[in-house]
């Protein structure tokens, strides 16, 4: 497998105080745009709150993964948020940690959606969200380009 | 016991491998064979085999975007789900079908 930083970037937004589901995915989209991620950083929010629109990303474990694949990204990129107080996402459940996922399309390279792919599989660990909870700041990216490889079953 | 599944989701980029993965994990958890072919956006992934199918007791198919090759499971005792009731379920829905076959 590829390694992750050649085709995804990750930016991080810890210490996140919001008090909606809405500001919260908002804090983590500010710090994508100004990592320079985006094309048009109100379009996408609207793409993202759109996808969540039609089907809430509530992924259990406090976690929450609004995701969209847009026009207005200009390089894959996950958003990792970390909320200072949970906020509910939806039908009651309530998510602290954010992993906003970023695609453009277009192109016939898909390396990112494989590795965009095993890293959704991993978050089905306990052993790896564990991590991200543990894991400060400053080394979250470490730890998403270094576990690449998913425990896959087969 | 065996089961195959197919998984998708509409951005087909997270709740598809989530799902997936989430069966696999609980079946392994349970010692039951399970095989998921996943059809994202970068394509289909673990294509599932028609000896696979023959062998299987169930077929977990997702809810969230239509499966396509449906008429591979025709015969077969099928469950259907979204994968978010997958992903938060997937030990539960294997105890189940665990006691059902």
């Amino acid at each position: 497998m590829n390694n992750v930083a050649n085709f995804v970037d990750v930016v991080t937004a810890f210490d996140i105080e919001a008090d909606s589901k809405a500001e919260a995915i908002k804090a983590v989209i500010t710090k994508l745009d100004a990592a320079g991620k985006l094309l048009d950083r109100e379009k996408f929010q609207a793409d993202v709150f759109a996808r969540e629109a039609e089907l809430p990303t509530y992924i259990g474990f406090g976690f929450g993964l609004p995701h969209s694949q847009s026009d207005y990204v200009k390089d894959a990129t996950i958003g990792i948020g970390k909320l200072t107080h949970p906020v509910e996402w939806n039908d009651g459940k309530k998510a602290d940690f954010i992993f906003l996922i970023a695609v453009p399309y277009g192109g016939k390279e898909n390396t990112h959606l494989k590795i965009l792919a095993n890293l959704s599989r991993l978050l089905m660990h306990d052993d790896f969200r564990d991590k991200l909870r543990s894991t400060s700041e400053t080394e979250v990216r470490d730890l998403l380009m270094a576990s690449q490889n998913p425990h896959r079953s087969e | 016991m065996k089961i195959v599944g197919v998984t998708s989701c509409p951005s087909g980029v997270a709740h598809t491998y989530m799902a997936a993965e989430a069966l696999q994990k609980a079946g392994k958890e349970k010692d039951i064979e399970v095989h998921i072919e996943t059809q994202g956006t970068s394509g289909v992934d673990d294509e599932l085999t028609s000896g696979q199918i023959s062998a299987a007791d169930f077929v977990v198919l997702s809810t969230d975007t239509s499966i396509r090759g449906t008429e591979r499971f025709k015969g077969k005792k099928v469950v259907q789900l979204t994968t978010t009731q997958i992903i938060e379920k997937a030990d539960a829905l294997m105890n189940k079908l665990s006691k059902m076959a």
